[in-house]
């Protein structure tokens, strides 16, 4: 009998002992498989971190002054407060997510190294720093999103007071947003759709190397766009007194605006290239073209065929590139459609301008 | 550099065979050193006057064109003299007095000869000197051989001097110097003719523009950055900075060429800026993929 009492209780306190450990790490550890998940209350402006090496990242905003954070591939999950008061008694302001699979789980414990796709959610009101090498990275609903990326493509949406995204490779998307807007990426094309100024200072800019440049319905009172060898092209109506510098190095560029438009162009492209515009144009001024060099006797800049010095109104009006044999000579387009509202500069070396009617 | 520069370093910077670099020491050195200012003037005027002595032979497209065709046309007459005066006498005494016997063919080709022969003997000397005055300089300086023609793709441009040959190919780079001691062309003969070997393709020197000096000052740090970060590039990210680099390049060296044949235009030497800034962010952009990016707080 007391052998049998004996076996049951040591059978007992094999049970207890495996499964305590469990118990105490509820919702922190996971197996292969299963979803680790960890919550912490935040304040409702709360700054959020994450990153990982690798891996797939969704951030969402909801109506919770708290975060929740999801991952099937982590082994574990920890949060990290930075704020610079550490009161207890208050909710975190700035966190870090800490994602750590098993490999940098381990001690010492590696910060952005985990192999893992990661799911959170965060207050509306918060400002997310998210950052993967390959993955991809999607953002909704939230105040503020600094997103980054190399390999990965960007899809950010719903943002409300700014947004700055980087990626080498991949392409950037921004929808429904409003605020200051930076978004920039080497090889990928930028695609911004339906933005709006949070204020009056909130700034558009957008930069690419080789990537396309697409942006619709924005109004930001400035806007810059500069690309070195991508398309670029902007449509939707202006921003009242708004300011847009466009710049495309090698590629072309094409403005598509309504018809009823108003705005002052300064245009400066090759001569071995057109500005096509299918707005009526009262050109402005003309400016001469530079004195040659003391020591190198250039011959006269040919003279371009638009009218000097307040002409007619022409519409619509195609500047023609005129025969010509010299290697480089810029020109300059000073003109004005309607009562000039809004200001348009646009630089491209070596390609066409094309203003067109939507 | 405070030494002062040797004479032959300084022909070597007039000619744009010093890296980008060192060019850039010596410019500086130029403009505080009186001494080797006065010196870079002295050989200015030198290269000057040589010039200009040799201006009427430099003029002609081929001057040795000309020459030959008249020593052929001594050379046949003198043939076809002694072929009829071979008929009539032959022997030793006759071929010595063919010989001296000037006819005018004879005498023009015996006067071009003796030009051709003085011209040549000059060209040996300087050419002797100047070779063993560079000798000395590379010993000194570790002037480097003109760098290969990179293939474009997968070549990056990692110094300085690497970069600016680049944009500017296929001709490397020199500084602007603080006195315009080396006139671009005369006549369309280079300053520095002493020095001319028809042989070996000449490096025209390009001076810097304004500005210019310190974009690349900024990408050199940049790309050692990059090459600092002792693990290898990942091949996906490798191939998309090589990729817009690239392209980056490409449009430096038009717009750089641009801006170079129209001095007195802001708007091209802003393209060219731009394309530079374009270069500029993009290393930033690798340097800080390359990084990790951490958590940026």
């Amino acid at each position: 009998m007391k052998k049998k009492w004996f076996a049951a209780c040591a059978v007992v306190a094999l049970i207890v002992s495996l499964t305590g450990p469990t118990l105490a790490h509820e919702n922190t550890e996971g197996k292969p498989g299963e979803k680790t998940e960890r919550s912490l209350a935040v304040d409702p402006q709360a700054t959020v971190t994450l990153c990982v090496a690798s891996g797939t990242l969704t951030v969402r905003g909801w109506d919770k002054s708290e975060i929740r954070v999801r991952s099937l591939d982590a082994a574990q999950i920890d949060f990290r407060r930075i704020d610079k008061t550490k009161d207890p008694a208050k909710p975190a302001a700035r966190v870090d997510v800490m994602v750590l699979d098993k490999r940098s789980a381990t001690p010492p414990r590696l910060d952005c190294q985990a192999l893992a796709s990661v799911e959170m959610e965060v207050p509306a009101g918060a400002t997310v720093q998210v950052q993967t090498r390959d993955g991809d990275i999607t953002i909704s609903g939230v105040a503020g999103a600094y997103a980054g990326s190399q390999n990965g493509d960007i899809f950010i949406e719903r943002a409300t007071k700014l947004v700055e995204a980087g990626s080498v490779g991949g392409s950037i998307i921004l929808k429904d947003s409003s605020g200051r807007v930076n978004l920039s990426s080497a090889g990928g094309g930028v695609e911004a759709i339906n933005v709006r100024p949070g204020g009056p200072e909130d700034t558009f800019e957008v930069g690419t190397v080789t990537g396309d440049i697409q942006l619709e319905r924005v109004s930001n009172p400035k806007v810059t766009a500069k690309t070195v060898n991508g398309a670029l092209m902007m449509s939707g109506p202006l921003a009242k007194s708004g300011s847009y510098g466009l710049t495309n190095m090698t590629g072309n560029i094409i403005l598509a605006m309504p018809a009823d438009s108003s705005f002052q162009l300064n245009a400066k492209v090759s001569e071995k290239h057109d500005i096509i515009s299918e707005f009526p144009l009262k050109y402005l001024s003309e400016p001469a073209p530079p004195a040659p060099a003391k020591t190198k006797p250039q011959p006269p800049a040919p003279k371009t065929p638009a009218p000097k010095g307040g002409g007619p109104v022409v519409a619509p009006i195609v500047v023609e590139k005129p025969a010509m044999t010299m290697p480089y000579v810029l020109r300059r387009v000073t003109a004005v459609c309607g009562s000039g509202d809004a200001t348009i500069s646009i630089a491209s070396f070596g390609g066409a301008v094309r203003l067109k009617k939507i | 550099m405070t030494r002062c520069l040797d004479e032959g370093k300084l022909q070597s910077y007039f000619d744009g065979e010093l890296p980008i670099d060192v060019m850039e020491s010596v410019t500086s050195h130029l403009a505080s050193c009186a001494a080797c200012a006065a010196a870079a003037r002295e050989l200015e005027e030198e290269s000057a006057l040589l010039t200009t002595a040799f201006a009427a032979e430099f003029e002609a497209s081929v001057p040795t064109e000309r020459l030959r065709q008249r020593i052929d046309e001594a050379v046949l007459g003198d043939r076809v003299a002694y072929a009829q005066s071979s008929q009539k006498s032959g022997g030793l005494a006759a071929f010595f007095s063919g010989l001296l016997n000037f006819g005018t063919q004879r005498a023009l080709g015996y006067a071009s000869l003796a030009i051709v022969l003085a011209i040549a003997g000059i060209f040996a000397i300087v050419k002797m000197r100047t070779t063993s005055e560079l000798a000395n300089t590379a010993v000194n300086t570790t002037v480097p051989a003109p760098a290969p023609a990179p293939a474009a793709s997968n070549q990056t441009n990692n110094t300085v001097a690497q970069a600016t040959e680049k944009t500017s190919q296929p001709v490397p780079e020199t500084v602007k110097l603080p006195v315009t001691v080396r006139p671009s062309h005369n006549n369309g003969v280079p300053a520095v003719a002493v020095k001319y070997t028809p042989a070996a393709p000449k490096p025209t020197p390009i001076k810097l523009l304004p500005g210019e000096r310190s974009y690349l000052q900024t990408i050199a740090k940049l790309d050692s950055t990059i090459k600092s970060n002792k693990n290898s590039m990942r091949p996906a990210l490798q191939v998309e900075y090589e990729r817009n680099l690239a392209v980056v390049d490409r449009t430096i060296a038009a717009t750089r060429s641009a801006a170079k044949s129209n001095p007195n235009d802001p708007d091209a030497a802003d393209f060219m800026f731009a394309a530079y800034q374009s270069k500029v962010d993009l290393l930033n952009t690798i340097a800080d993929a390359r990084v990790g990016g951490g958590r940026g707080h």
